[in-house]
Formats: C-alpha cells, sequence, structure tokens
C-alpha cells in the first residue's frame, strides 16, 4: 500500500487539489496555500543538498534573499517571467562561485559557516542599498495573487518531482555515500567535489525563484528582512520536523508548520518561534525520522 | 605484464619519514603481499597509491598511466579499487546498496540500476555477504564489515585491489575460507591483488611476492620463501 | 587619538578573550559547538541590567548572582539535553553532528523568549560612568572595571589550568578523552562542570557589556560569531592562543571601524570568520583528518 505507484497518486492528488485552490475565491485562502507551496518548495530544494549529503545548510536564506533583490532591481528592465528567471540564475550563480571553497568545509563548520555565510552577503546587501540611497523598494504592477500562487505551485511540483527522482538516481546514491562517508565514497568512484557542488547549485535555484515570487506578492523589499535568518530557521526546523530523507518529510512539516503558524504567529510571534526552537531540539534528540518515520511506522504497525 | 608500477616514493609526515624510496612493480594476475611491522607504513602506501594521500616524491603507473595529480575516484575509475584498514561503511545504507553504488561510480560505470544489483549481488557472493544483503551495514559484526569492504572494491570492477588486514580478527577457518576466495577471484576475474596482512601464515600462502618494509625503508623483495630467509628481515623480526 | 583607539582596541578585545574562553571550555570538552553561547552573555546582561534597574543592585553584586544563575543554566542543559546521550557512543556521536542545531535551536528560544519577557527595545543604565584620564586616554569607570573582571577571570583560568590538579585533567580531557578516561579522570565529571563554568563565563562577560553597551535581546550572536572567530584563529583546547586571538580580532575590529565607518562594523566581524573558516576547513583542530 506504500508502494511507488501509491505515493506517486498521492503526490498527484494533493497537487490537484492545490491548483483548485483559487476556485474557493477566498483570498485567505490563497494566501494560506502561496505559503504552503512556498514552504514545500523551499524545503525540497534544501533537502536535495542538505538531507542527502548531510552538509547541513543554516544560510539557505542567501539563495532567496539574492532572488528577491535580483528581482526587484531587474524588474525595471524586463517584464516578469524573465526577471523571475534571471533571479533563479542569480542565486544558482552565487551557489556555484562559493561552493567549491565553501564546500571543502565539513560537518559542523560548515553549518556555521553557512550562517555566518548568509550574514556577510546580508550586511553587504544592505550596505549597498545605503550607500545607493536606498532603504527599501517597492514594486507597483506586480501580477496578481492567483498568478503568482500558480507559478509557486509549479516551483513547488517541480521541486518535489527532483526529490523523488534524486531518491532513486544514480546521482542520489552517490550523494547518500558523500553522507555516510566522503573518503570512502571517493575511494569507490564517486566525483565527491563534483556531485557536492552540483547539489548546492541545484538546491540553491528554486530557493532563488521563491525569493523572487515573494517580493511580487509583498510588493515590498528591505534587505533585512529579505535575508531574515528566520527563514533559514525555518526551511531547517521544518524540514527535520518533517523527516529528512523521504519525500513525503518536507509535505508533511510544512503542513504542520503552516497550521502552527497561522494559530500563533500574528499574534504570539516571540511564542511561535520558541515552540518552534523547542521542536527542533526535541526531533533531533528523540525523533530523527521525524513526522514522516512516525506515520510509517504507525502504518507498518496498523 | 606489470600492471602496476611504483618507483622511488617517499613520504613525509612532518618529520616523520613514512616511505622512503620505496620501488616494486606488480605483475598481472598475481597476489603481492606487503610485510612490516605496525607503523611500517603500509597504509600510507596505499593511500599513495589510491591518490587519498599526496606522495613527497617518487612515481606511480597503473596500466601504464601514470597516476601522478590524479584525484581517488579518478584512480577508482581507472580500475584500481581499496579497501581501509579502518572500515568505512557507509552505515545507514542496506549492504547491498554499499555496493550497488561502487558498481554504478566504479570503473565499471554501470549506469542501469538492474546491471548495478546483479554486479553488486555478485560481489557479495564472492566474499560471502549475500544472505546479509538487506541489513544495514552498520549491523553487521567486524569481521563482516571487513568482508563488506572488499565486496565493495570488487563491485567497482577493479582490476587491482589493495586489501588492508582484511583478515585481522577472522578465525583460523575464517583465513583458511578468505585465502580460498582470492584465490578463486583471481581465477575467476584475473584479480590482480596488492594485500597487507599480519597473520604471516596467510600471507606467505596466498603472495607470489613479497615486499618487506620497515620504518618506511623497503628491506627485502621476493619469492615468500627468499623473504623468511633473508637475513635483513630475520633481524628486524627475530633480533 | 590612538592611544585612545589602542584603550578600546583592549577593551574589547579582553571582552571578547572572556567571551571565547568560555566556548572554548565547552567545546574542548564536551566537543560541542554552542551556537547558543552568545544568548548567555545577553542574559547575563539582562541579569545585571534588572537587578540594577529595580532593585539598584550594583553589577559587582551581580556578577556573582550570574555566576550562579548561568552555571545553573548549564548544568539544566547537561542534565536535561546531553547527560544521557553522552554516555552511548551512538547517541554521543549523533549529538556531536547535531550539537550545532541542538544549540541554534536553544538560542531561538532564549532570544523570543527574552523579547517575550522584556520587549524588543534596547536597554542600558548608567554605571560608573565618571570619566578618568591618564596618558592621553580617557575612560569610564565602567570600561577600567571591565578590563580589570575580564583580565581576572582569564588570567584565573589560565593559572588554574596549568597549576591545578583539576586543571590539568581538564586539559587532558580536551586533548584526548579516551585516553584521559583510561588513567582515571572523570570524565563525565569534568565536562559537567566544564559547561556549567562555560555558561557561568559567558554570564559575566554579559554583565561586563551591559555597563558599557545597549543591549536586547538579539544583542548574543555577533559574540558568538566572534567567539567562534577567536577560537577558530587560537586553536581548540589552546587558552593561551585563543586569548591573544581574541585582542587579535578587538584590534582589527577597532581599527578597522576607525579606518571606515561604523556600518563596516558586522562586515567586518562576518568577514573574518568567514575568511577564517575558509582557511582552515578542518576548523578548530587544526589537524587535517587523513585516509587511513
Ligand atoms: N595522517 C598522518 N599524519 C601523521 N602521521 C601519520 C599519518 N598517517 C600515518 N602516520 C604515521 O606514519 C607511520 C606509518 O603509518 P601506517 O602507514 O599506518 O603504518 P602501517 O599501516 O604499516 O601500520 C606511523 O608512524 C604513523 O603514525
Ligand atoms: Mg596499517
Amino acid at each position: 500500500m506504500t508502494g511507488k505507484p501509491f505515493m506517486i497518486a498521492a503526490f498527484a492528488i494533493v497537487a490537484g487539489l492545490m491548483a483548485l485552490v483559487p476556485q474557493l475565491g477566498s483570498e485567505y485562502w490563497l494566501g494560506v496555500a502561496f505559503i504552503v507551496a512556498m514552504w514545500i518548495a523551499l524545503i525540497q530544494s534544501w533537502s536535495l543538498l542538505s538531507a542527502t549529503t548531510g552538509y547541513i545548510s543554516l544560510g539557505h536564506a542567501v539563495f532567496y534573499g539574492i532572488g528577491a533583490y535580483v528581482l526587484v532591481v531587474s524588474l525595471d528592465w524586463m517584464p516578469v517571467p524573465y526577471a523571475l528567471a534571471l533571479s533563479g540564475a542569480a542565486a544558482g550563480l552565487l551557489a556555484l562561485v562559493v561552493g567549491l571553497p565553501v564546500l571543502r568545509v565539513k560537518g559542523p563548520y560548515f553549518v556555521i559557516l553557512t550562517f555566518g555565510f548568509a550574514e556577510l552577503v546580508k550586511n553587504l546587501v544592505m550596505l549597498l542599498e545605503t550607500r545607493l540611497g536606498q532603504f527599501s523598494r517597492m514594486i507597483f504592477d506586480a501580477p496578481s495573487l492567483e498568478a503568482l500562487y500558480y507559478a509557486m505551485l509549479v516551483l513547488a511540483v517541480i521541486a518535489t518531482a527532483i526529490a523523488a527522482w534524486t531518491a532513486q538516481s544514480r546521482f542520489g546514491r552517490g550523494l547518500a555515500a558523500i553522507r555516510e562517508n566522503e573518503v570512502a565514497a571517493e575511494a569507490i568512484g564517486v566525483p565527491v567535489t563534483r556531485l557536492k557542488l552540483f547539489a548546492f547549485v541545484a538546491s540553491a535555484i528554486i530557493p532563488g525563484i521563491v525569493g523572487g515570487l515573494l517580493v511580487l506578492r509583498t510588493s515590498y523589499f528591505a534587505a533585512d528582512q529579505a535575508f531574515d535568518p528566520a527563514v533559514s530557521f525555518t526551511i531547517v526546523t521544518t524540514a527535520i520536523v518533517g523527516g529528512l530523507g523521504r519525500v513525503s518529510g518536507p509535505l508533511l512539516g510544512t503542513l504542520f508548520l503552516v497550521i502552527l503558524s497561522e494559530l500563533l504567529w500574528a499574534r504570539f510571534p516571540q511564542a511561535y518561534m520558541m515552540i518552534l526552537g523547542g521542536l527542533l531540539i526535541v526531533f533531533i534528540l528523540f525523533v530523527p525520522q521525524g513526522l514522516a518515520g512516525l506515520i510509517r511506522k504507525g502504518l507498518g504497525r496498523a | 605484464m606489470t600492471i602496476l608500477e611504483v618507483q622511488n616514493v617517499s613520504k613525509q609526515f612532518g618529520g616523520l619519514k613514512a616511505l622512503q624510496d620505496v620501488c616494486f612493480s606488480v605483475n598481472e594476475g598475481t597476489i603481492f603481499g606487503l610485510m612490516g611491522a605496525n607503523g611500517a607504513g603500509k597504509t600510507t602506501l596505499f593511500g599513495v597509491i589510491a591518490g587519498q594521500i599526496r606522495p613527497n616524491g617518487g612515481s606511480i603507473s597503473f596500466a601504464g598511466k601514470p597516476l601522478a595529480g590524479q584525484r581517488p575516484d579518478q584512480i577508482c575509475r581507472l580500475g584500481l579499487g581499496r579497501t581501509f584498514q579502518i572500515v568505512r561503511p557507509f552505515g545507514n545504507l542496506t549492504v547491498l546498496d554499499n555496493v550497488i553504488v561502487s558498481a554504478m561510480y566504479g570503473a565499471a560505470r554501470t549506469h542501469r540500476l538492474a546491471d548495478a544489483t546483479q554486479a553488486g549481488r555478485r560481489a557479495l557472493e564472492d566474499v560471502g555477504l549475500a544472505p546479509l544483503a538487506d541489513q544495514l551495514a552498520a549491523s553487521l559484526t567486524l569481521s563482516n564489515q571487513k568482508r563488506l569492504e572488499i565486496a565493495r572494491a570488487l563491485a567497482t570492477g577493479a582490476r587491482l585491489v589493495l586489501l588492508d588486514e582484511v583478515m585481522a580478527g577472522l578465525t583460523a577457518t575464517e583465513v583458511a575460507e578468505m585465502t580460498e576466495t582470492l584465490f578463486r577471484l583471481r581465477r575467476e576475474r584475473g584479480l590482480t591483488i596488492l594485500i597487507i596482512e599480519h597473520v604471516m601464515g596467510a600471507l606467505m600462502n596466498l603472495s607470489d611476492r613479497i615486499l618487506v618494509l620497515d620504518h618506511g625503508v623497503p628491506i627485502a623483495m621476493g619469492s615468500p620463501e627468499q623473504v623468511v630467509a633473508d637475513e635483513n628481515v630475520l633481524k628486524v623480526y627475530f633480533g | 587619538m590612538f592611544q585612545q583607539l589602542l584603550f578600546a582596541a583592549v577593551v574589547s578585545g579582553a571582552l571578547y578573550a572572556l567571551v571565547a574562553l568560555g566556548l572554548n571550555l565547552v567545546y574542548g570538552s564536551l566537543r560541542l559547538l554552542n551556537i547558543a553561547h552568545g544568548d548567555l552573555v545577553m542574559i547575563g546582561a539582562y541579569v545585571a541590567f534588572w537587578s540594577f534597574t529595580l532593585l539598584g543592585i550594583s553589577p559587582v553584586v551581580s556578577l556573582a548572582t550570574t555566576t550562579v544563575l548561568c552555571a545553573a543554566f548549564g548544568f539544566l542543559v547537561y542534565v536535561v539535553l546531553l547527560k544521557r546521550q553522552l554516555g552511548s557512543p551512538a547517541l554521543a556521536q549523533r549529538l556531536e553532528a547535531n550539537s550545532l542545531i541542538i544549540f541554534y535551536g536553544l538560542s531561538v528560544i532564549l532570544q523570543n523568549g527574552a523579547s517575550l519577557a522584556f520587549s524588543a527595545t534596547s536597554r542600558g543604565y548608567q554605571f560608573l560612568d565618571g570619566v578618568h584620564s591618564f596618558g592621553g586616554v580617557s575612560a569610564t569607570g565602567s570600561m577600567l572595571l571591565l578590563l580589570g573582571v575580564a583580565a581576572a577571570v582569564t588570567l584565573g583560568a589560565l593559572a588554574f589550568l596549568r597549576f591545578h590538579v583539576a586543571g590539568w585533567s581538564l586539559l587532558a580531557v580536551i586533548e584526548r578523552k579516551d585516553a584521559a578516561a583510561v588513567v582515571g579522570v572523570n570524565v563525565e565529571r569534568v565536562q559537567m562542570i566544564s559547561i556549567c563554568a562555560g555558561f557561568a563565563i559567558a554570564g559575566v562577560a554579559g554583565v561586563l557589556v551591559s555597563m558599557t553597551q545597549q543591549i536586547t535581546p538579539f544583542m548574543g550572536f555577533p559574540f558568538t560569531i566572534a567567539a567562534f572567530v577567536v577560537v577558530i584563529m587560537g586553536g581548540l583546547g589552546n587558552i593561551a592562543a585563543g586569548i591573544a586571538a581574541g585582542f587579535v580580532l578587538g584590534f582589527i575590529e577597532t581599527f578597522g571601524v576607525a579606518l571606515t565607518s561604523a556600518t563596516y562594523r558586522s562586515i567586518l566581524i562576518y568577514g573574518i570568520f568567514v575568511g577564517v573558516l575558509l582557511l582552515r576547513p578542518q576548523g578548530l583542530f587544526g589537524k587535517a583528518v587523513q585516509a587511513r
């Protein structure tokens, strides 16, 4: 019952239902669905690097932020679809340029380096904006929420499909070998550096486009918000709560996160963040297989 | 025909000379033994050949191609596999998945899953791990993890494998079995083997030729009979 | 002007050395990267602030209360989160690999908890703010107190490690945990004491910071980053080199900002941090792990 055709059917049904949300005609639910698709796209992308290779990135907000910045700047020069493509390309390019040196750093040092790197880029962009005399930027004729939502949904579907394909591909097996033991992986012929770099770049592109879409949604850009480390934190926490290493993990994690955030975020933002922090600790220490693993175990017993 | 040629290889760790001017060559289809006390530099030599450790001098060629400057994964894809004395299993993968990655990325480059699975199963059968194929590698006993090291090297499709103390910790019966396995692999796969072993009897039994290292210096080389009769070796081993 | 800058550099260097000392202790003996370290500085700062403004208690007294409070908090973290995990090798390995993320969770809890309790407003108070001048340098009493306390704690720690038997066993655990256990060091106890001491030192640093700067619930992270820079530059467990590295960072920061402008401060710190890690990718140990 948990076979491959079943899973594909389940994913297709979820995607199909999400595609129908605009028909409800409710701005509120469309907004919620937009956020759901956004986190799915971000977390599946993050997983492509971090869940598969074990190189946990605590700085994925940097790609999201760069995407947002590139979009808001390039919108003066080109139509929205091109600007979005440029956002993705810029994020991928950034990953390509910094990837080689950054991926030489291992384990916990990689984790903290990604965090520091994201903060460095954030501060550089803030400085640049101050120099340009810009404290924030506005967007005036953004596409409708419905159009943005469909674009986001497509990203979520693509990211999920890539995750599903990777899980059983030669590429994915190579990444798993790297996670398990990098020296041994290299000794059996896995081109470790190239694969890591490829995963890093691939995991950056969709977050770049997501950043662009979110700026279009809010019509507002400020560097400290676009590069908010809370985004990176939420990605990692949701991925871990959902369960690493399963395609359904990011979906379950997102569902959980969005419910929690709808209940708490607006009224008790600090309490919401504290609960996320607590969940992160509890899941890492006591439920390393995440919600996806728990459900699987539950199904197995039933 | 020579498959591996090692010339004047030296390696220093800080002030420590781990290898000094090591020279030898291995003929295709033979078993070449490497002997020496703990710390003699045997594992370091494997690291240098397989590309994990960069030597300070000397040259190595495999199947006529110089290995200088090649990365370990490139060397592996040329057909040279190795095991690690301190085992490095892919612990959270099954035993079968361990060898499937090998088959997919090694010299064989078996991209299709079905073919890679077949190659992997064959390697597991060769070392007697087939019944444990679906277990997680981390759950194996140490001697089975050593077998897995061999299977992974075989599954790459290597023509030459470097085996680093794969018999340490095996019982006498298991040593005999493993010896038999290695002979069979040479026979059936035409495999060339470079082997480090502390179990002296087994090494004498297996090897066509043996090189003895002492503190990084090669002190004797020849057939097992020649080596045990060598006065340098006798001095080092028996004082 | 130059003397004034030099003095400022010494003050911030002493502070960084102190904060890094705590981080070094925890990392050294438990192999856990405490990314919440700076948030303990924040807690120390708030203890001093509220004690002073609500109860009129001098920060000098708060040095003692924070020491006790933060050490107790360290003990709590040890017992609740770490003790059982460190006991089993398999769990310990997972803990080590994930320590950074676990402490990140703790950091988010502490920051948002403080923001919930005290609001995000930045706060400060006046204590020993009379200016003393000597040799071309003007310093407030609070700066001199900061310098004195930081020097006393750091030198005290150095002397303890060098001359006291308990200090030796701590060094032994930092150097080789397994070997230390073999020669009869009670590793568990040393680890527990290290985490209490590390947390307490961060708290003390927080009290000192609160006397000279504005404080906010989110002030901790830059201190964490600075402490990481110092520990990576100085090398793990090398407490003396860590202190020297603290001063180096203080100098670079103070003179760097003086040569450019205050907006470059974060860029400078994060830039050094990224640069140091890229140059020493193997991290705090400084020893490359070779294939065996
Ligand atoms: N990465 C390294 N750094 C420093 N010294 C090393 C390293 N690897 C091995 N050595 C030293 O080199 C010598 C040879 O080690 P090794 O090749 O493992 O010996 P063997 O395998 O013959 O027991 C030993 O003295 C060992 O301590
Ligand atoms: Mg060895």
